[in-house]
């Protein structure tokens, strides 16, 4: 298990970057698989800080990771407002340019690149857990 | 994220390093449109890019959608497999010209 917790702000991002590579290089892992973990890291991460504080205050974000039976387990929690990534409705990727949306492409990012999302509420919390499975898929 | 610009008589190239995430998209917006002003051809050059997210991805699309009413040309040359993997899953291969070398090298 390997965890950081890290600043509601936009810097953190350079961080969790430097966290996931070592993560990857402690567990041997494929360069396109920790890629693939710092982009669906930030893209959550980004939201949080860009939607989800009402306040000027710091806030700590707790990142978890670990491997469990060749999956790649990762929990976040944080105390920003309730959202729950599940609930957001699927962006349209084969619409023509003008009717294309500018924005929720984060999350249909995440979800692409994720095999299990599961959100909770736990009193003023969020804790998203994401299961990324490391057997390679047919395609 | 570093970015080069390459100004010439008949076309604009942007050479894009690094990671290209929320912490560089402004400077990247900025970038592009000032030189999408320019000239009609544009290439943006992403040979030596490591990294994008959707934050790199809404800059490019807030682009297109400008140069669509004014039939200037946005090309994207020399993706890594990786980077252009996130522009196939978030639909993004067909709204653009992309090649998979450099045009003008």
């Amino acid at each position: 298990m390997k965890n950081i917790s890290i600043e509601n702000k936009i810097s953190s991002l350079n961080i969790i970057a430097s966290y996931v590579e070592q993560f990857g290089e402690e567990n041997n892992l494929s360069f396109n698989i920790v890629f693939e973990l710092n982009l669906i890291l930030d893209e959550l991460i980004t939201n949080t800080i860009n939607y989800g504080y009402i306040d000027n205050e710091i806030h700590m974000i707790d990142i978890f990771m670990d491997i469990e039976n060749n999956n790649i387990v990762i929990k976040i929690i944080d105390d920003a407002k309730e959202f729950n990534p599940l609930s957001k409705d699927e962006v349209s990727t084969d619409k023509e340019l003008e009717q294309r949306q500018i924005g929720g492409l984060g999350i249909h990012i995440v979800k692409q690149k994720t095999d299990d999302i599961y959100y909770e509420r736990s009193g003023d919390r969020n804790i998203l857990k994401l299961v990324k499975s490391l057997t390679p898929k047919e395609k | 994220m570093e970015i080069t610009e390459i100004i010439k008589d008949n076309y604009t190239m942007l050479n894009v390093s690094g990671r290209l995430d929320s912490t560089t998209a402004t400077d990247f917006e900025k970038a592009l449109l000032n030189l999408l002003d320019l000239q009609k051809e544009n290439v943006v050059c992403f040979k030596e890019l490591k990294y994008i997210s959707s934050s790199g991805l809404r800059v490019l699309l807030v682009a297109a959608k400008k140069l669509s009413t004014t039939g200037k040309k946005l090309t994207i040359s020399a993706m890594q497999d990786h980077i252009k993997e996130v522009f196939d899953i978030s639909g993004f291969t067909e709204l653009f010209n992309i090649l998979p070398e450099n045009p003008y090298e």
